[in-house]
């Protein structure tokens, strides 16, 4: 079979190969426009389902995505199903959903000191167990992952990499977040060095990350992030104070200065946010390629070349897209974040597929949990 | 005719050629030779033409158009047809089930919320207003009444309730909050901003106010509340996922507009409740008409129109005034003058 995919990836030679070996060219047929249909059908559906069809309507979307990428002309498919995730979600809303409403709701029962400390551990299990969640999410999402009828798997334990993301993130909390680009590197590892095609593993090495500058871009973000902290708060206290005295006056017309107070203070916020993301985008663009640059499957190594500002502008029109439509055009963006890492995606030296084997079968449950954290990976 | 094949063993791909039979689809790869059922034959990928089999599920076969255009014939269930019929029929079961859920949210909850608080054991309510009178101590100001103040403002409290069948005696409290506002907390105890008592003109209007609050008090609407916003809040996050996709919210807003029209339904009827406890009190209902009237003009000069009251917890204030005027009766003057203007400077 031979299809016409818009191939982006360059090749090399460098590296030793068998006669079966073969370059990894990515390409892909994702139009944007290819997705409009599938949200508003996706949001009529949901509609009128009470939004039970949404678990089928990712699933449709996935699919969609996964078929119209394309290695070495081969393309990807989507095995899951709407049913894997709504299992998921059932189970996740027994365990997780359930209890945390009726937890929350008894400890307003009870005095204050117990209570509180009560929904703390309860806070404390959930930070611990949302490692697992990541995890579990990757894990269906790789073994319903299929090449040439060969599957992706990941392998490992929830448990182990849930205390490993808890550790992570209280170093992270300790630094102030300057662990977060060790962090990042750290989870990538977990998730890729654990990584199979078939019984052909994936090989992180963290080494190759050295040579990203990732801490002098984190730190150009941190201190935009300090700085626009501390402008935000020296404003907000003066309007606080605005607001609090136009409502204690009980006047009409203070009353509604004070609410265009709060406006302002959202509006204020809002800015800040951006700000922010603008701030991190260098750090965020670097840290794709740092990851990327890491990961090898057999004799061959991946690039992504991203710049920060292509990366700022992929955001930018994939806000616009999902704040105009209301979130009814989110497979649109969806599809242009896929295409994008496509389009950049690069590797060097071949693999030989034809000794690739098929793995073991992946779990018969899906990301329930990560769905019971509005974790999405896509 | 060349078409591909993929064992699902490794990931090498084979160039086979697969003949049409009256009951099966066999091809030849090598030594191997597969006879795949059309009954068991599973449409993996449409836009690629890619099958798999039942008793073979990580095998693929993909086949050109005209093969798989002739395969429809002999294995309809692999039709485009067939796909969208088996679409439909997912999606007019999740309709189903989604018109159960929002029969059972929107008309199950509030319906059972009312019983289940009035079954609820006082002791319960009584903890759980402890728990929310010590959250209420965090975010509010609460005003030292005096002696002779407290004095008033109890026994007027206490000549309302009278004749209401409480599981609780009222107690009053003041908040220093300049908003004219007032609210029934679980167990008995009712808020009343230092707002309200500067806003109102005079007792008939203070008395009003309580009666209301009263009539929340004797229907335990607080836990009716709590167990509506319980029982919407479970359900929809069971069932909705609490997420942030277009459906979802709004599914979220309908639940939360249904919410504040059965919140509306309250109001009404505890003004009408305030009305019946004032009139057997003796004491002139005339002033809650006035009080809503007055609270429509402040809210017009706030630039809320009729289309907020959608949006609101409350009625129209311009429908409660007119609603209690008709129901008003004359009576006693519940305070005197001068313990009015005692208790407009209760907060000073």
């Amino acid at each position: 079979m031979s299809e016409e995919t818009n191939e982006t990836s360059a090749l090399s030679q460098d590296k030793p190969s068998t006669d079966t070996s073969e370059n990894l060219v990515f390409g892909h047929k994702i139009s944007g426009g290819d997705f409009v249909g599938l949200g508003f059908i996706n949001t009529l559906l949901g509609i009128v389902t009470l939004t039970l069809y949404r678990f089928w309507a990712r699933t449709n979307v996935r699919k969609q995505i996964w078929r119209s990428i394309y290695m070495n002309n081969e393309p990807f498919e989507y095995t899951g199903t709407g049913g894997d995730l709504f299992k998921g979600f059932l189970i996740a809303t027994a365990v997780i959903t359930v209890p945390y409403l009726i937890i929350i709701f008894s400890a307003q029962m009870m005095p204050p000191l117990i209570g509180g400390i009560i929904i703390f551990a309860f806070v404390l299990f959930i930070y611990l167990i949302i490692g697992a969640a990541i995890w579990l999410a990757f894990r269906y999402l790789a073994s319903r992952t299929v090449w040439r009828g060969i599957r992706f798997s990941l392998k490992g334990h929830p448990k182990d990499f849930s205390l490993m993301y808890f550790g992570q993130l209280m170093l992270n909390l300790i630094t102030i977040g300057w662990w977060s680009p060790k962090m990042e590197i750290t989870i990538a590892k977990w998730l890729w060095g654990e990584m199979y095609y078939g019984d052909l593993p994936f090989n992180f090495d963290e080494q190759r990350a050295k040579d990203a500058k990732l801490y002098p871009l984190f730190a150009l973000g941190w201190a935009i992030l300090i700085i626009g902290e501390i402008t935000l708060v020296s404003l907000f206290a003066g309007d606080f104070m605005a607001f609090e005295s136009s409502m204690k006056s009980g006047n009409p017309e203070d009353i509604m200065h004070g609410l265009n107070l709060i406006g302002l203070i959202y509006l204020s916020l809002f800015g800040f946010l951006a700000l922010i993301l603008v701030a991190f985008m260098p750090y965020r663009a670097a840290m794709m390629r740092a990851i990327a640059s890491c990961i090898s499957l057999d004799n061959a190594t991946f690039r992504l070349e991203v710049t920060w500002l292509q990366l700022l502008g992929l955001w930018f029109v994939n806000t616009l897209i999902l704040v105009f439509s209301f979130g009814i055009l989110a497979p649109v963006a969806q599809a242009r974040a896929a295409r994008f890492i496509i389009e950049h995606l690069k590797a060097d030296g071949q693999v030989d597929f034809a000794m690739a084997e098929q793995g073991e079968a992946g779990p018969n449950q899906a990301e329930g949990l990560s769905d019971a954290f509005d974790i999405g990976i896509i | 005719m060349t078409c591909q094949f993929n064992d699902g063993k490794t990931a090498r791909s084979v160039a086979v050629s697969p003949d049409i039979n009256s009951d099966d689809l066999s091809f030849v790869t090598g030594e191997n030779r597969y006879i795949w059922n059309f009954d068991k034959l599973l449409l993996i990928d449409r836009l690629h033409r890619k099958l798999s089999y039942k008793d073979d599920l990580d095998a693929r076969l993909v086949l050109d158009e005209d093969i798989f255009s002739n395969l429809q014939i002999h294995a309809p269930h692999l039709s485009a047809s067939a796909e969208r019929a088996k679409s439909l029929s997912l999606i007019a079961k999740l309709a189903a089930s989604g018109i159960a859920i929002s029969a059972i949210v929107f008309f199950g909850v509030p319906i059972a919320a009312g019983p289940l608080a009035r079954m609820t054991p006082p002791s319960f309510e009584l903890q759980l207003s402890e728990s929310v009178e010590s959250q209420l101590d965090v975010g509010m100001d609460f005003c030292y009444i005096d002696p002779q103040s407290e004095a008033i403002l109890q026994g007027l409290a206490n000549r309302i309730s009278n004749n209401a069948n409480l599981n609780f005696p009222i107690k009053v409290g003041v908040i220093d909050m300049s908003m004219p506002n007032a609210f029934a907390m679980p167990a008995g105890k009712i808020w009343i901003t230092r707002g309200l008592f500067q806003y109102a003109k005079n007792g008939n209007e203070i008395a009003a106010v309580l009666a209301h609050e009263i009539a929340h008090v004797e229907n335990r609407d607080v836990l009716v509340s709590i167990y509506r916003a319980m029982g919407f809040g479970i359900i929809l996050d069971a069932v909705v996922g609490g997420g942030s996709g277009a459906g979802q919210q709004l599914v979220l807003w309908g639940a939360n507009l249904t919410d504040l029209k059965n919140s509306r339904e309250v109001e009404a009827r505890s003004d009408r409740r305030g009305l019946e406890l004032l009139e057997k009190a003796n004491i002139a209902s005339t002033g809650m008409a006035v009080f809503f009237e007055r609270l429509e003009k402040l809210e017009k000069a706030m630039g809320l129109g009729d289309w907020a009251v959608f949006l609101s917890s409350h009625p129209n204030s311009g429908k409660r005034a007119a609603e209690a005027k008709s129901l008003a009766k004359t009576g006693e003057n519940p305070i005197s003058a001068a313990d009015f203007e005692r208790l407009k400077k209760i907060c000073n």
